[in-house]
């Protein structure tokens, strides 16, 4: 290089160029959608954001706090921690310290539309007494986007009454074998309780929140696989329902970026004309995920992390005190880092 | 890092003018000079045809294309002049048996007898070239602006060149200093779809030493198709040809003791590619993610060869290579264009080579022979690539014996003995010996005095590469890991050719050039869906689950044929035909065909002392087949056909030298494949409906000028 530089020629097309180039980062000034608000579940959908319409009010929580979430309004249904792609192996055994591996049976993972029927821990008691079937929890990864395992711990639920449940857990190989009372807070849809912490502070009271940005575990592509995705869901344990206005009803789901469902135009969007008057013309539903999943979707080829984001989609929420809401998605990404994460969303309530 | 593209029309124009006025009083010195050469510079113009021209690559000595043992295919300055060509890839998309495939991360990447670039050995005076995005070379970052001539061996060298040189061998030559004390030239070239290369070099004798120095500047503005754009709504911005700057430069220093040459080479290069990216659906199409692959490659070489007493030729280098390439991620608000640097991913390859040979043929006697090591040391370091990867090395002894059967028959086996680090060479398993040996044998056969017949068998293989065996992604969706256990993927390589010529009347000669070839490829590596069930539990329900691993067979075979006329010394006809069958496990042994075609003329116009040319190559509809849950599926990339034009004309008694013409004038872009096949030609084109294999028609204009002071 220093022989190259004694040559005329090159030291000044090299210097052009270095005049030329001009490294801009410092002064990024990042756009801005009007109207949205961006809530930030983290790049690796490290937290699960608790969003009241009627306050503006958010909360985020890490999503690695939990494990377990019992319900907390009389029921006796268990979840297991699909945001971060927990799942649960029902074995048919009761003997807890006869349970020492993984069972080759077929990992289960909640339903992510909230039905209690279809948790994976499913139902544990038969006439109020229970099986003392013991299972396998499989913890999920940290941080839910990454492939890293937390781990499994066997457990089996010995009881409940008077809003408190036994649960008796361990490491499979039997070490930390712990038995827990865990006393329901009926402020609360559910109890959260950790392996590690115990009872941990996860959602807001019941009333205080209206939809939630976590991931869920659904179906993936290849054969009997499972994928976490970015959802919104609502509060469906305290009354929260959605209607869908879809002028796209008819396309049909495609990650091809000239798929007429990709190409359909954001004017499309019913959003800013639909009034509290026309809600008798909607039909609702109380499914966790309706508004779900279905507002973005990645597109070919997925190694581009390109989301579409249908912001075409008006949502029309009830909340937990019966207000009216429009809500539509705008963007999924950060608009300073360009990570995934971020859904933004413009929402207005119905007059 | 912006460009403004404008200025270098201007600078290129200053430039040019420095040059004209500064060497006028050396017109007076070249003249004379010049005059003498004058009765052999039509013959210059002319493309004589290249038998006597000399090639290096896999022989014992300098050799002409028309004595070697094996089938080379030369492609020398004057092609590369007269094509406009910049870089690599832009002369070898005019060969029979090769196909460029282009991406706009992976850059450009080829295809050899349908066999991919990992396979294709890539020198630069004998040194083999490494890094790249992937496991393939990015072609279009080596500019021709230095290079002599460009030797193509189809089928293996692997006896010579150990791994890799499996599908073929090419080898870029530098040029040397032209006979005298000093020497200086500037090239220039602007294309119309907005690249313009300028490069100087100059050059002196002191004594026994010899210095030259060159170095040049590439600029590529970028091009998109309509195509390309119109997937995203908004995008004004994105290219799926990037817009680049290449810099390179290279020393060159020898001393000459008597036939011997001993000296030291240094190359940089260095390249800035922008990849702009669409408005990202995610940010309303507000922001997107723009990234800079920064490539730095340095090759430092020291040298020994030449003639030693007793008809014995040596040739010893020693090499170290540095490839660096940086993959820097910027999000860019697509309103105001300011951006905000996120993050590097960087990918560092460093390789030292040493090899050696000794050769002694003597013409009078019936036997010859070449005995030569190689030792390569590989290491690659960077982001998804585990990190025990560590180095992988390669040590190769080899000899061959050539042997003169009869008056008009020689023979040469040849053997060499594989060793490396990272798997058991014992895999190769000469004659079931379990011998880590690679053999060859090449025969070369003239029954008549115009007739040539060449056979060979070559044993060529390819050591898994570093990211094949540690390669390591894993995230919620992916595992996707290497895999420590690969062989090697060997290859029976059978080629048989003749050269047949006609001499007609005594104006002109007609050649007739049969050739047919076979690849047989036993455990070629391929990125396979893996079984979840043999993964810890906790990964078996990822969605997609990949490794590599060694497929069973797989087998391209080939003819083609040439024909050739040469009439007096103005006229140079080629054209030429091929079929391409390729099969495979992954194709459930299913053949599938592609068929090529060329055509290449050059004309020289007397009245106006100006040589036209004409190149063209049609390449017929190519499948990538692979098997999808049993099923044989193919994803086929269609035909398209390349024509370019040009004249050459030289003034001032050959010092300066005007090229003009227009490339790809049937103004091919995209091309479209078709099918349901996940398996793709380019890395990453899996999905695409189309490939870009070029920028559209493209008028070029070349201006050279150089002289020598003998």
């Amino acid at each position: 290089m220093k022989k190259k530089s004694n040559f005329l020629l090159i030291v000044s097309f090299t210097l052009l160029g270095l005049q030329a180039c001009k490294d801009d980062n410092d002064d990024y000034i990042p756009p801005v959608i009007k109207g949205s608000k961006v809530i930030a579940m983290g790049a690796s959908y490290q937290n699960t954001v608790f969003f009241k319409l009627s306050t503006e009010k958010e909360s985020s929580v890490p999503v690695s706090t939990w494990d377990l979430a019992f319900e907390s309004q009389g029921g006796t249904a268990v979840r297991s921690n699909i945001a971060r792609k927990g799942g649960v192996y029902a074995t048919t055994s009761t003997d807890f310290s006869a349970v020492t591996t993984v069972p080759t049976s077929a990992i289960a993972y909640d339903d992510p539309s909230g039905d209690l029927s279809k948790t994976a821990v499913g139902a544990w008691q038969d006439n109020g007494t229970s099986k003392n079937l013991v299972y396998v929890l499989y913890r999920g990864n940290n941080p839910p986007s990454s492939a890293t395992p937390i781990g499994y711990k066997k457990f089996q639920l010995l009881g409940y009454a008077n809003g408190k449940y036994t649960i008796r857990h361990a490491d499979l190989d039997g070490s930390n074998e712990k038995t827990d009372e865990i006393t329901t807070n009926t402020d609360k849809n559910f109890t959260f309780f950790s392996f590690d912490e115990g009872i941990v502070e996860f959602e807001p009271d019941k009333k205080q929140w209206d939809i939630a940005f976590t991931c869920v575990t659904v179906r993936g592509g290849g054969p009997n696989s499972y994928v976490i995705s970015p959802s919104v869901v609502s509060n469906r344990y305290s009354d929260v329902e959605v209607a869908v206005d879809n002028p796209g009803a008819t396309l049909t789901a495609s990650d091809d970026p000239a798929a007429p469902i990709n190409t359909f135009e954001s004017s499309n969007s019913n959003f800013s004309t639909i009034v509290l008057s026309q809600i008798g013309s909607y039909s609702f539903s109380n499914d966790a995920m309706s508004i779900g999943r279905d507002w973005h979707q990645i597109l070919q080829p997925h190694a581009s992390g390109i989301y579409k984001v249908y912001d075409w989609k008006t949502y029309i929420v009830k909340d937990t005190d019966g207000n009216y809401f429009k809500l539509k998605m705008t963007a999924f990404k950060n608009l300073t880092t360009g990570e995934v994460g971020y859904p933004s969303f413009e929402y207005e309530q119905l007059q | 890092m912006k460009i403004k593209g404008t200025i270098l029309p201007y600078y290129i124009l200053l430039v040019w003018y420095i040059v004209l006025s500064l060497p006028l009083y050396c017109y007076a010195q070249t003249t004379r000079d010049s005059l003498k050469s004058k009765s052999s510079s039509k013959s210059a113009q002319i493309d004589k045809g290249q038998l006597d021209e000399v090639v290096i690559v896999g022989q014992y000595m300098p050799t002409t294309v028309d004595s070697s043992l094996y089938n080379i295919k030369l492609i020398n300055n004057t092609t590369i002049q007269r094509r406009g060509a910049v870089s690599l890839p832009d002369v070898l998309n005019q060969e029979l048996n090769a196909r460029i495939v282009n991406d706009n991360v992976m850059g450009s990447t080829i295809l050899l007898q349908g066999i991919s670039g990992q396979n294709v050995k890539i020198l630069l005076d004998g040194v083999p070239m490494v890094g790249g995005a992937g496991d393939d070379l990015d072609l279009s970052q080596f500019n021709l602006n230095n290079i002599d001539r460009i030797e193509i061996v189809q089928g293996p060298l692997s006896v010579q060149y150990g791994t890799n040189a499996l599908a073929g061998t090419i080898n870029m030559v530098s040029k040397q200093l032209p006979q005298g004390k000093y020497g200086a030239g500037i090239n220039t070239l602007g294309e119309t779809v907005g690249q313009y290369n300028i490069d100087a070099f100059a050059g002196a004798s002191i004594g026994q030493f010899n210095l030259r120095i060159n170095g040049g500047f590439n600029q590529f503005e970028g091009y998109s198709t309509p195509a390309n754009r119109s997937g995203t709504p908004y995008d004004n911005r994105s290219f799926n040809w990037n817009p680049k700057e290449q810099y390179f430069g290279n020393i060159r220093l020898d001393r000459s003791f008597g036939k011997m040459k001993v000296g030291l080479s240094h190359n940089h290069f260095h390249e800035d590619n922008h990849s702009i990216g669409a408005p990202d659906a995610g940010t309303q199409f507000l922001t997107a993610s723009d990234y800079d692959y920064v490539s730095k490659r340095h090759n430092t070489v020291l040298y020994a060869n030449g003639q030693l007493a007793n008809h014995a030729y040596i040739d010893i280098l020693n090499s170290y290579q540095y490839f660096n390439r940086d993959s820097r991620t910027y999000v860019t608000n697509v309103e105001n264009n300011s951006r905000n640097f996120i993050e590097n991913a960087n990918t560092l390859f460093r390789s030292y080579v040493s090899r050696a040979s000794y050769s002694k043929s003597n013409q009078e006697q019936r036997l010859a022979y070449q005995l030569g090591y190689e030792l390569n040391l590989n290491a690659v370091s960077g982001d998804r690539i585990a990190l025990d990867a560590g180095h992988i090395n390669d040590f190769g002894l080899y000899g061959s014996v050539q042997v003169k059967m009869l008056k008009n028959l020689e023979i040469q086996p040849a053997l060499r003995y594989a060793w490396n680090n990272k798997y058991d060479t014992k895999a190769i398993n000469f004659l079931g010996s379990q011998l880590p040996l690679i053999s060859s044998l090449n025969l070369k056969y003239e029954p008549l005095q115009k007739l040539v017949i060449r056979a060979s068998y070559a044993k060529g293989f390819r050591a898994p590469s570093l990211r094949e065996l540690y390669y390591d992604f894993r995230n919620a969706n992916h595992y996707i890991i290497g895999n420590t256990a690969l062989t090697p993927e060997l290859a029976d390589n059978f080629i048989v050719s003749a050269d047949y010529k006609i001499q007609v009347n005594t104006e002109g000669v007609l050649s007739i050039s049969p050739y047919a070839y076979i690849n047989d490829i036993d455990d070629k590596i391929e990125l396979v869906e893996q079984d979840r069930a043999t993964l810890p539990p906790e990964y078996q329900q990822i969605n997609v689950v990949r490794t590599y691993a060694n497929i069973p067979h797989f087998k391209t075979r080939g003819i083609n044929l040439n024909i050739g006329y040469r009439h007096l010394n103005n006229l140079n006809v080629n054209i030429g035909g091929g079929l391409l069958q390729r099969s495979g496990s992954n194709s459930l042994n299913n053949y599938f065909n592609s068929w090529e075609a060329t055509a290449t003329a050059s004309y020289w116009l007397q009245a106006l002392k100006t040589n036209a040319n004409i190149y063209y190559k049609y390449n017929g509809d190519l499948a990538q087949f692979g098997l999808a849950d049993g099923i044989l599926v193919d994803k086929t990339l269609h035909d398209y056909h390349f024509l370019d034009a040009s004249f050459s004309h030289s003034f001032l008694l050959d010092a300066l030298s005007l090229t003009a013409g227009v490339k790809n004038i049937l103004n091919v872009t995209d091309v479209v494949q078709t099918g349901d096949g996940k398996d793709s030609l380019a890395p990453r084109a899996g999905t695409r409906t189309s490939i870009p294999m070029s920028w559209g028609r493209s008028a070029f204009i070349r201006l050279a000028y150089s002289f020598t002071k003998k």
